[in-house]
């Protein structure tokens, strides 16, 4: 036994659903046309369906791209940082390096080297 | 098959737009539903229709909430804010006539513009039962079958739900 109040909201609910526009009928009756269709294929082929999945995908390697940045660059860029720090750390190394015999004997080895190679 | 869902789907339909607030998208889950049930259950008992429908229906409403509220998160997160897709008061769609038609019809229009607010704002799954039980004259069993919960929770979710629509519409009892 309903109160007057549900009586009076069922009622109103009922109207609203007999007073829907012409445009969501048709919609309705299609939706149910393609329900009553054999093996009809719900939204797989619609493109809304796809978009999460898409979504998904494209978060997934936005993530990846942030987490794992340019390899190349970091090891291209990394020798020459670590031989500074070698030579900063070792003194007598850059006395080495501004000491022209150290190129004279440097480019006497090169030289050998290519006659080795020629012979 | 086809006489069934050609008697549920304008409910069926309002009761998706009440849960979702968007025309487009309740077309979307009525459809889905109807296709689900004619795939899955068409062989069974006509009887079982009814709340295997609504079942279907149900699920594809809350999936919907989750979808949202995933999209919220992510709204948040990046500050975005697209005011074209701000969920669509069916209402508001309306022309304004309430300067031509007489007081009684006033208040009806009045009446029905709260009630669908109070609708929209139940929790969800209180208004899908309180829609199940009243408009679609499910029994308890069946909404809880339709709802996948227990039949003390129907009774729950509805005596909720109705306290809280005759407070919003304690304006229009007389």
């Amino acid at each position: 036994m309903n109160t007057p109040l549900e009586d009076r909201i069922k009622a109103k609910l009922e109207l609203s659903s007999t007073q829907l526009d012409t445009e969501t009928l048709q919609r309705l009756q299609a939706a149910r046309r393609l329900a009553l269709r054999p093996n009809s294929k719900a939204n797989w082929l619609s493109f809304k369906s796809w978009v999460p999945a898409a979504g998904l995908a494209f978060c997934t390697v936005i993530a990846i791209l942030i987490a794992f940045p340019n390899h190349q660059t970091i090891n291209n860029n990394q020798p020459d940082q670590t031989a500074m720090l070698e030579l900063l750390n070792e003194p007598e190394d850059l006395d080495t390096l501004s000491d022209p015999d150290f190129y004279i004997w440097m480019e006497e080895i090169e030289a050998s080297k290519k006659d080795n190679y020629a012979a | 098959m086809e006489l069934f869902l050609a008697d549920i789907q304008s409910r069926a339909f309002r009761m998706a737009q009440l849960a979702t607030g968007n025309r487009d998208d309740a077309l979307d889950i009525v459809q889905d539903a109807m296709i689900k049930l004619v795939q899955k259950y068409s062989a069974h008992d006509k009887a079982t229709w009814k709340p295997l429908f609504y079942s279907i229906l149900e699920s594809r409403i809350l999936d919907w909430h989750r979808r949202q509220k995933v999209r919220n998160r992510f709204r948040t997160w990046f500050h975005l804010d697209n005011e074209d897709e701000v969920a669509e008061n069916p209402l508001e769609q309306q022309a304004d006539d309430n300067h031509v038609i007489p007081d009684f019809q006033l208040q009806d229009t009045q009446f029905m513009q709260n009630l669908e607010t109070a609708l929209q704002e139940l929790p969800i799954r209180q208004q899908q039962v309180f829609l199940l039980r009243l408009w679609e004259g499910l029994d308890i069993s069946q909404t809880a079958i339709a709802m996948q919960c227990s039949e003390s929770s129907v009774k729950t979710h509805y005596a909720r739900a109705l306290e809280k629509l005759r407070i919003a519409l304690k304006d229009h009892q007389s």
